[in-house]
């Protein structure tokens, strides 16, 4: 947009009064250039940013030099034999100011006289999406005021807000060798934000083009924020689950550490305590089996040892009683001493009926060795009754029943006169 | 134990009442002879195993000696239990 009627498409010619200024002479070096007669110009932003090209060609489309501003501004191309056609400055996104709408000027103190046929200033804005390349905005052309070279411009207000890099376009009408001078530009912050700014969209078709191309960049943006958005949902909740699984895992694997051994420490003690509650019952009732058994035997013992002799009293006070009879009553002693052997006899006898026979001997008083008419021998009367006996017809069990028989009844006899010798 | 003392009490008092009696031994031929009147008198009690069980007969020996002095033994029992004063028997 146009901030003022002093601004308009150009093409400057350079003034002839500045004649008074040193002319560039073919083969001058660079040092030469950089007099002190070059007059500094106004600016505000780093210059070592600005780049500048240096083309030749018919259409200026070929790119002999380039590079950075120094510090100064200056600009320093020499050459014998490359015909400049165009020399392009661009100020990039670094040098430029911060969105924003600012005062905007330039100016350019050549150190050759040379004339423009064209100089054009171009806005371009680079797009987010690399594919879509970079865009020349539509921004009006300030009125530029031309002299030997020189140029200059400004202020005007403009819109920075879409401007990703300010080129300018300077093209020659009449190819020269060299081209050299200072250049510099300048941003003053506006304090009316009222005020008709140069910018965008003087142009309705560019404008509506622009706005359907930012809408539609805005909507593919959108898209891609909403697919980005769920991704990062997707991505978020991936991560929740997986923070949440390890945190049930840590929990699990702190309660594996702390519970089970807690766990198995209470069962092994339950256990422990159980096992000596088991070992300490059986003890006790061990204990109180032993103890019982014991006072029950020290009592029937000590009834036992009231009444009953020990084992051994009998046998030794009859052993006892026998030999002092035999020291006493000599040859009558001999008949208790038979009876006594005759009683054991029957109660050691064999079960077996074995009659032993000693023998008959007689005496030899020549030798002193006696006749043995029959030698001593042992009958046993039971293999000699099996040997009578017949199939499994067993005499000797048969008869040994018969007696046991008799025997019993004649017991219970002697009990039922003894009860009847009682009862009178 | 009081068994052991009433028959210790009895045999003193058999040997304090035999006691100055002093006959002289068997003389050894007849010792002799009764040793084989004695071995054949037991070895020919072997026939008795014919008749009968030993075994039984070991039992009973013994029941019917006691059958047989019921009333001796019942007498030395009860004079025993008379000394025992817990029994409470008169």
């Amino acid at each position: 947009m146009l901030s003022s009627g002093r601004f308009s498409a150009f093409a400057a010619t350079a003034s002839e009064s500045n004649a008074t200024r040193p002319y560039f002479i073919a083969g001058l070096k660079s040092e030469a250039l950089r007099s002190a007669t070059v007059t500094a110009v106004s600016n505000t932003v780093d210059r070592n940013l600005i780049l500048y090209t240096i083309r030749t060609g018919t259409s200026g489309s070929t790119t002999i030099a380039s590079g950075h501003l120094n510090t100064g501004g200056q600009l320093t191309y020499i050459s014998d034999t490359s015909n400049v056609r165009r020399v392009t400055i661009r100020i990039p996104k670094e040098a430029l100011p911060t969105s924003g709408t600012y005062y905007f000027s330039y100016s350019f103190n050549s150190d050759i006289a040379v004339e423009y046929s064209n100089i054009t200033l171009r806005a371009w804005k680079e797009a987010k999406n690399a594919a879509l390349g970079s865009q020349t905005l539509s921004i009006a052309q300030p009125d530029t005021v031309t002299n030997a070279g020189e140029f200059s411009c400004g202020p005007v207000l403009i819109d920075f807000r879409q401007i990703s890099y300010l080129e300018f376009i300077l093209d020659l009408r009449n190819p020269t060798n060299s081209f050299a001078g200072v250049f510099g530009v300048r941003y003053e912050v506006s304090a009316n934000t009222t005020e008709t700014t140069m910018g965008f969209g003087n142009n309705s078709e560019q404008s509506n083009e622009i706005t359907a191309e930012n809408t539609a960049m805005i909507a593919q943006s959108t898209q891609e924020l909403v697919y980005s958005q769920n991704e990062t949902n997707g991505k978020l909740d991936q991560i929740i689950q997986h923070i949440s699984d390890q945190l049930a895992a840590m929990w699990d694997q702190i309660a594996g550490y702390l519970i089970t051994p807690w766990m198995q420490q209470d069962r092994d003690l339950h256990d422990e305590t159980i096992e000596t509650l088991e070992d300490l019952n059986t003890e006790t009732n061990t204990t109180i089996t032993n103890e019982t058994h014991w006072h029950a035997n020290f009592i029937i013992e000590g009834l036992k040892s009231l009444f009953i002799p020990s084992d051994t009293y009998f046998q030794t006070t009859i052993n006892d009683l026998m030999t002092w009879f035999n020291d006493r009553l000599g040859f009558l002693g001999y008949t208790l001493t038979y009876l006594i052997r005759l009683l054991n006899g029957i109660l050691n006898a064999p079960q077996n009926p074995v009659i032993r026979f000693p023998g008959i001997h007689a005496p030899n008083r020549a030798t002193n060795e006696d006749y043995v008419l029959l030698p001593a021998m042992d009958v046993n009367l039971a293999e000699q009754i099996s040997m009578i006996s017949e199939g499994s017809f067993n005499l000797l069990e048969f008869l040994r029943t018969a007696g046991d028989i008799v025997l019993v009844l004649a017991f219970i006899v002697l009990l039922q006169d003894k009860l009847h010798e009682v009862e009178t | 134990m009081i068994l052991s003392t009433v028959f210790d009490l009895f045999i003193g008092a058999v040997k304090i009442a035999f006691g100055w009696i002093n006959l002289p031994s068997m003389p050894s031929a007849i010792v002799s002879v009764l040793d084989i009147i004695y071995n054949a008198v037991v070895s020919g009690s072997a026939l008795i195993g014919v008749f009968c069980h030993i075994s039984l007969l070991q039992i009973m020996i013994p029941l019917v000696i006691i059958v047989l002095n019921f009333s001796h033994v019942w007498r030395l029992t009860m004079f025993i239990l008379k000394k025992i004063p817990f029994v409470g028997i008169e």
